[in-house]
């Protein structure tokens, strides 16, 4: 019998998902009865509200939000995948850049905001442009170093049969880079959304960011904990997608031997 | 030596890579449709030397015909089987054996030759498993199924048995062997097994160490020859061999 289409992760990965998200709720649950703190309140009573909240208003945040956070992490995949693959792929290219990178990348990001306000104004852009910053480097970089890791006989191979540039880049380099690709975009997607929050906390009244810090302030801990809970759901569903993509395009990456 | 309208012809190949001198003067003439051994210790070149023949290395001295026609001028066909025998992780079975048409149109593979390579191969069942499924023998097997499907003017091997067991690479050996004897392309391939050399070469050259020039060429007596031979005259061949490896003081005795 053929392995090959047996095999499958996701129903796995779908388990522990649950089975994370519930301990998760068990320990919220535990901490608000033990501590008894409005600060802190009873998730049982956080999701009662959910919907209403959602129905008020929370869902044009989350929209803004998400989108933010697509626009903001494709543009930075865009840039970290053509610099990966110049670095990764011509050493003069990398002798010229890495010097760049080496420098750029302990920098905090963050701490540019006062700069990038003031080139790009408080609105939209800013959002995007300090999503891009944080995380554009870290995807060069995992790319170019995937690229690296590639067996060289794997492009001898092409070589061999005459291959031009761009078929080596479709045949070997993407398919040999997108799982670790997909890994560097899943730690990515997490740092842009922490991102997110602050950069959604001045100049819009548009975006979760925005929507928490409002509740925070009104003293209204629920509604601020229902929208932690839909950033958090946000940021889980990007995850999923990410973990779906890799077990639809990287089975051949978990599969072993079988002799 | 002269290029020779029917020959695979080196002369004088030289090899720097980085500034390390890996090829010096290496020249030969290889009849089309004949297989050399080439047998030399570990890191003198081999690999370098087919690289250059296969067109990963494009920079070197001297020059490289193949039936009177510059190498890298020539529309030939180039089958290459490296020591990790370089089948993509990422494509299935199927996919890696036709990988050669899908690169370029001049390795048109026929679906009716593929079926009958892969059945005298047994491997069949293996078309949809991703290689990383396979054992060591069933990856050598689909090695050889993408080489020969293509048909390829210019067969490169670099130790293509060196990673197997004994057993696995003695079978995997006798399904080259009758491959190769079914569709002769010129044929170069590595091993620093003497055995091997001897079994598969109908010539052995043997290299001297970094920078990796010929300081032999011997045409092997026991290749696909009707005298029936002992296994004492195998063996005597091999210590000869051997003893030539140790010694390392032979002339260059090219036939060409």
């Amino acid at each position: 019998m053929d392995k090959g289409k047996r095999k499958f992760r996701l129903p796995k990965s779908l388990r522990l998902l649950l089975i994370g998200v519930l301990t998760f709720n068990l320990i919220w649950w535990l901490f608000a009865v033990i501590f008894q703190n409005k600060a802190l309140p009873n998730p049982i009573d956080v999701y009662a509200i959910f919907p209403k909240t959602l129905s008020e208003g929370m869902f044009a945040h989350a929209v803004a939000s998400l989108r933010r956070i697509i626009i903001g992490t494709a543009i930075a995949l865009f840039f970290g995948l053509m610099g990966g693959l110049l670095t990764g792929l011509s050493k003069r290219a990398n002798r010229l850049l890495n010097p760049l990178l080496y420098l750029s990348y302990p920098v905090p990001k963050l701490a540019l905001l006062p700069v990038v306000m003031i080139i790009f104004g408080i609105g939209e852009n800013t959002k995007i442009v300090m999503i891009v910053l944080i995380i554009v480097f870290q995807l060069m970089i995992s790319i170019r170093d995937s690229i690296r890791n590639i067996n060289k006989e794997n492009f001898y191979v092409l070589s061999s049969l005459g291959a031009t540039r761009w078929q080596h880049i479709c045949h070997v380099v993407l398919p040999g880079i997108l799982p670790d690709m997909l890994s560097a975009l899943r730690v990515t997607v997490g740092i842009a959304t922490s991102v997110l929050f602050v950069t959604e906390t001045f100049g819009t009244d548009k975006g979760l960011g925005f929507f928490i810090v409002d509740a925070w302030m009104r003293i209204d801990y629920l509604t601020m904990y229902v929208g932690i809970v839909m950033l958090s759901i946000i940021g889980f569903s990007l995850f999923l997608l990410i973990d779906v993509a890799d077990a639809i395009f990287c089975r051949w990456s978990k599969l072993r031997s079988g002799h | 030596m002269n290029s020779a309208d029917n020959t695979l012809s080196l002369k004088n190949l030289t090899v720097h890579i980085g500034k390390t001198l890996v090829l010096k003067d290496i020249s030969f003439d290889l009849k089309v449709g004949e297989i050399i051994a080439v047998v030399g210790p570990s890191g003198c070149g081999k690999s370098t030397l087919l690289n250059v023949l296969s067109g990963v290395i494009k920079h070197y001295d001297g020059s490289i015909f193949f039936q009177n026609t510059s190498l890298q001028q020539s529309d030939i066909r180039c089958g290459y089987v490296p020591q990790n025998l370089g089948l993509l992780p990422w494509k299935k079975v199927e996919e890696n054996i036709f990988l050669p048409q899908k690169i370029n149109k001049k390795n048109a593979i026929d679906r009716h030759d593929v079926e009958k390579i892969i059945s005298e191969l047994d491997i069949s069942d293996l078309m949809h498993r991703y290689p990383s499924q396979l054992s060591g023998g069933q990856k050598q097997r689909v090695a050889l199924a993408r080489v020969f499907a293509a048909h390829p003017d210019l067969l490169l091997m670099d130790e293509p048995f060196s990673a197997l067991d004994t057993l696995t690479a003695e079978t995997s050996r006798n399904l080259f062997i009758d491959l190769w004897k079914k569709h002769r392309p010129t044929t170069i391939l590595t091993t620093h097994n003497l055995s091997e050399a001897l079994t598969l070469g109908k010539y052995i050259l043997l290299l001297r160490k970094l920078p990796a020039t010929v300081y032999h060429w011997i045409e092997n007596p026991l290749f696909d020859s009707n005298t029936q031979h002992s296994e004492e005259d195998f063996y005597r061949f091999v210590r000869q061999l051997s003893d030539l490896l140790r010694n390392d003081t032979s002339t260059n005795k090219n036939p060409a």
